[in-house]
């Protein structure tokens, strides 16, 4: 099973660009932890969640993806049961229903559905290629797909996954070929479906769309964490405060700090030379992830690394426009930065798809 | 549609086929996409972070610090005696920091079952305060009486946000004390914050909006000090980061004589008017009243509309300073700025007799002396001390308008005299040139008759009135009339003394001498007009002067069936002793009827309050008083 030439393709440059992501993330939970003392240190748990993800990670990787993707349906399957799971027996953290309890754990499905609803979609391109692009009757099961896969998280309601989990499909629809008579209708039905979205958003969802609009619309609610996150992030300056020194996390007027905000609190502390440094970490990831899939000599794979990094990208692009300010604020953590056990196992559980691709690359 | 689903997928080389190159080719756009992704995100955080950096600095700043201002004392007023005049008493404020109420309407309700304040304008006063920071506490209600206060203290644990707070409260100790002098506080409003530079004054505070507290307010302010606290997002405090005393303001020591005011707002009490007391030497105001007057108390903390209100529409105008803001004409007292002309300009030798029949012809018109049967032959001496109007119409006609207008401008009548307080009138002093001006028509020869004896155009404040005198009185200067003697700085000892500001009067010894014997005679001789000012011991020189309201022609002229309001206005200024004067009184009573009877009282009370303590309750002069008819003047 061993084989010296999956070693030698192990994309290592990967690897370490998010092993050091991880360790900036951990870097960062430290500082915050600091201002919590009655919570059990958060970058404790977020080692253990990496160790537990690189677990996952290390089974994965020796293991063929195509055989992973083959199954892709039947994981999706047992993903959205548990986020149908969810709704019923779940726990009810900040007003949504996200949480599913693991003894001392709690898990989060919709995190894990993300990387199934990849492994389903690849799945299903990739064993259904055609040299013609696609018309819209190709297109009928993948979009059952989305719906199915959709509305459960919606009802949730989580917001940031049942719009990741569009741009994950929107992304495959990037990345085949269709017939452009009948992409650009539907695009445009889409685009002209927008506005009725509006109806039926929560009105705390409006409200979120709106302060992004006008953060002053509402400073102290809805607009308060947009305007304390700019705050951050500008404050920082070239050099940032420092570790620990930073005033907005630390006295916590910075919400969501762990989460949503972390890149808020690391550009606080570390400033635009720090902030540098992590978008150049993870550009470093996308593009070998992207390099992977241009590489990979076989559908199932290609697919595959291109849509999750190109997911891991979105994730990075919506979460980092949220902080500072060009972004509504949509629950989108930032990939193994931001603290969650889920979010990083789920993570990892992906890396690992993708490093075992690259070591099989030739395949 | 044909598939590729029978081909063995595992080893379809991706590169081979269309679909594969598409791919690859969308991959490689992807990577372009993220790249510029990367590149924008590091443009804006390039944006924020160092271009707009300032901005976010100062921000976060502002958010971890509070600062809690501690409102200064504002200083005393002292009288040179070292009488307290106005002080500050504590009072408590009951405050609520919008940013440490979670439940603010729930706070509210409490707070207004509990004392019993109307809700609905209780949120008002809390909305009224959006686009301030949340952290600058929301007045609910100021001067909490002990009763409330203790009951707000007991439920304290309810009412998250919910503070009392200590602030310095105006207290004028003497009462209704010079109100006019002092003015009063109150809220700043738009204009007087955008007036002053940052960090000096914040909404809500008081300001001297008034007489001596507008005009000091700069010394009487004081430094507000401040407490510098870290807070988290809660409020709660961290760690106080500096923390600074605010500063007393400085102490005002006034001119004003307690003795004399008390005297004078005795003497005012029921009476519509002002007096001003001066010392000639120095210009020092002994005493400035004006009546009715207000209690400036009511001001201290702000003044609440109903009170307001009330003030604002009494017929009687209680807020009015009529010492500075009366503009009336000063009838015969003005007859001795036409006396020193004449003698300056040699028109008339005051040993000249002229006839009184009781009236004087110009053209066709008719003026009478307001003594029906006439003075008779009256030289100057005699005319001023009984107030001859034939005698100065004829002077005034030998004088001409304009250089009536130079000496009344060289004693600076028709002009401001400067004293601390706002709003004062300038008056008016008609010239030729100013009628071409202001009517475009011709100066009527007739009309200098009316100024000559202080009717007509002419108008002056009873301020004015008491400078002229003390102009007189000094014989070769007059004095900027000033209420503050000095302002005492306690933080860095200074001491800011007001010198006497004199205007010289190039108005030769002789004419002086004449006017101040004739002054005499106007209250000592026994035909003077003012013979009831006499105080025995004391020389004192005056002159008599009555405004027309309504000319006597229409009116009845028994004195009795005159309603109030058409009634004249009656003046009385004077100084004593003549040889060496010490104080300058000025009496200005609306519709007080005729200056000898009515003003004249008023001022030898002030006198004799001044130069003879205490005041002796001797008879009426009336073994000197001459008939009536001769007291009388018109």
């Amino acid at each position: 099973m061993f084989d010296r030439k999956l070693i030698s393709h192990f994309d290592f440059t990967l690897f370490f660009a998010v092993m050091l992501i991880c360790a900036l993330g951990i870097l960062n939970l430290c500082s915050i932890c600091s201002s919590e003392e009655n919570i059990a240190p958060l970058y404790y748990k977020q080692i253990s969640w990496i160790l537990i993800g690189l677990f996952f990670l290390l089974i994965i990787i020796n293991i063929n993806y195509v055989t992973i993707i083959r199954y892709g349906y039947y994981f999706h399957a047992v993903a959205l049961f548990l986020v149908l799971l969810v709704l019923f027996i779940g726990k009810t953290k900040l007003g949504s229903q996200r949480w599913l309890a693991l003894g001392p754990l709690s898990l989060q499905p919709s995190e894990l559905i993300k990387i199934t609803f990849m492994l389903a979609l690849s799945k299903f391109f990739a064993e259904n290629l055609s040299h013609r692009p696609y018309n819209l009757q190709d297109l009928v099961a993948p979009l059952l797909l989305l719906l199915i896969t959709f509305f459960p998280i919606y009802v949730q309601p989580d917001l940031g996954t049942a719009g990741i989990i569009c741009l994950i499909f929107f992304s495959y629809l990037f990345f085949i070929n269709i017939n452009k008579k009948m992409f650009y209708p539907f695009l445009g039905l889409c685009l002209a479906s927008l506005p009725c979205v509006w109806f039926v958003l929560k009105d705390y969802q409006k409200q979120r769309i709106l302060v992004f609009l006008d953060p002053d619309l509402d400073p102290l609610h809805a607009g308060y964490q947009l305007i304390q996150s700019k705050i951050a992030v500008g404050s920082g300056g070239f050099f940032g405060k420092g570790f620990k020194m930073g005033t907005q996390s630390q006295l916590r007027f910075l919400p969501e700090q762990h989460t949503d905000f972390v890149f808020s609190v690391w550009s606080e502390e570390w400033g635009l030379a720090g902030c540098c440094l992590v978008v150049f970490l993870y550009f470093i990831f996308f593009y070998r992830g992207m390099r992977i899939s241009y590489n990979c000599k076989n559908f199932y794979g290609s697919y595959f690394a291109a849509s999750i990094s190109f997911f891991f990208f979105m994730q990075f692009l919506i979460n980092i426009c949220m902080t500072i300010g060009l972004f509504p604020v949509v629950g989108v953590t930032l990939p193994f930065f931001s603290y969650g056990g889920s979010s990083v196992i789920s993570c990892m559980v992906g890396l690992g798809i993708l490093l075992s691709i690259s070591m099989r690359i030739s395949k | 549609m044909m598939l590729l689903q029978t081909m063995n997928i595992d080893i379809v080389d991706i590169s081979d086929n269309l679909v594969g190159k598409f791919l690859n080719n969308r991959v490689r756009i992807a990577v372009i996409l993220m790249l510029f992704a990367c590149c924008f995100i590091v443009a804006r955080l390039y944006y924020l972070q160092i271009l707009k950096g300032g901005k976010y600095v100062e921000l976060s700043t502002n958010n971890r610090i509070r600062v809690t201002t501690i409102a200064a004392p504002r200083g005393f007023v002292f009288s040179q005696k070292k009488e307290v005049l106005a002080s500050n008493n504590p009072s408590f404020d009951l405050n609520l920091i919008p940013q440490d109420t979670p439940d603010v309407d729930g706070v509210l309700e409490k707070i207004s079952t509990l004392l019993g304040l109307d809700k609905q304008s209780l949120k008002k006063r809390v909305a009224g305060q959006r686009g301030r920071p949340p952290f600058e506490p929301v007045t609910l209600k100021k001067e909490l009486p002990w009763e409330e206060m203790s009951l707000v203290l007991t439920n304290k644990m309810d009412l998250h946000g919910i503070s009392i707070d200590v602030q310095p409260k105006r207290y004028y100790s003497q009462g209704f004390f010079a109100t006019h002098a002092f003015g009063f506080l109150g809220e700043i409003d738009r204009n007087e914050l955008a007036k002053y530079p940052q960090g000096i004054y914040r909404q809500g505070d008081l300001i001297g909006k008034f007489g001596l507290e507008k005009w000091g307010e700069q010394y009487l302010r004081g430094q507000k000090g401040g407490v510098q606290t870290e807070v988290d997002a809660y409020g709660n405090r961290q760690k106080v980061l500096a923390e600074i005393d605010p500063t007393v303001g400085c102490n005002m020591v006034v001119t004003l004589d307690v003795r004399v005011q008390r005297v004078v707002e005795e003497q005012l009490k029921d009476k519509v008017g002002a007096v001003v007391a001066m010392n000639p030497a120095t210009g020092e105001i002994l005493a400035l009243a004006s009546s009715p007057a207000f209690n400036a108390n009511l001001f201290a903390r702000g003044i609440d509309y109903a009170e307001w209100n009330k003030l604002t529409t009494d017929p009687l105008h209680p807020l009015l300073n009529r010492a500075i803001q009366t503009q009336q004409p000063p009838g015969s007292v003005f007859k001795i700025i036409t006396a020193i002309a004449a003698l300056e300009e040699k028109v008339i030798d005051p040993s000249e007799r002229i006839f009184c029949p009781g009236y004087y012809n110009l053209g066709n018109t008719t003026f009478r002396c307001w003594k029906k049967g006439g003075h008779g032959s009256v030289n100057m001496h005699e005319a001023i001390v009984r107030s001859c109007d034939t005698y100065f119409y004829t002077v005034g006609q030998r004088l001409g308008v304009d250089r009536i207008h130079k000496y009344a401008t060289m004693f600076g009548l028709g002009e401001k005299t400067g004293i601390e307080l706002e709003g004062e009138k300038s008056g008016l002093i008609p010239s030729e040139a100013w009628k071409k001006k202001k009517y475009g028509v011709v100066w009527q020869k007739g009309e200098t008759t009316s100024i000559a004896v202080g009717q007509g155009y002419i108008q002056t404040t009873p301020l004015q009135i008491a400078t002229f005198f003390c102009g007189v009185a000094n014989g070769s200067f007059i004095p900027r009339p000033r209420l503050v003697h000095e302002v005492d700085c306690d933080i860095n000892n200074e001491k800011v003394f007001f010198q006497t500001e004199k205007r010289d009067l190039p108005v030769s010894p002789k004419t002086i001498a004449f006017i101040k014997e004739a002054l005499m005679g106007v209250v000592h001789d026994p035909t003077g007009t003012a013979t009831k000012v006499r105080i025995d011991g004391l020389t004192i020189g005056g002159k008599t002067g009555t405004a027309q309201v309504v000319s006597r022609r229409f009116v009845a002229s028994k004195e009795e069936d005159i309603p109030w309001q058409y009634k004249d206005h009656a003046w009385f200024v004077c100084m004593a002793p003549v040889e060496k004067p010490e104080i300058v009184v000025s009496v200005f009573l609306e519709h007080g009827g005729h200056g000898g009877s009515a003003a004249g009282p008023v001022a030898r009370a002030v006198v004799a309050a001044y130069l003879k303590p205490p005041l002796q309750k001797t008879p009426e002069p009336s073994s000197h008083a001459a008939p009536d008819d001769e007291t009388e003047e018109d």
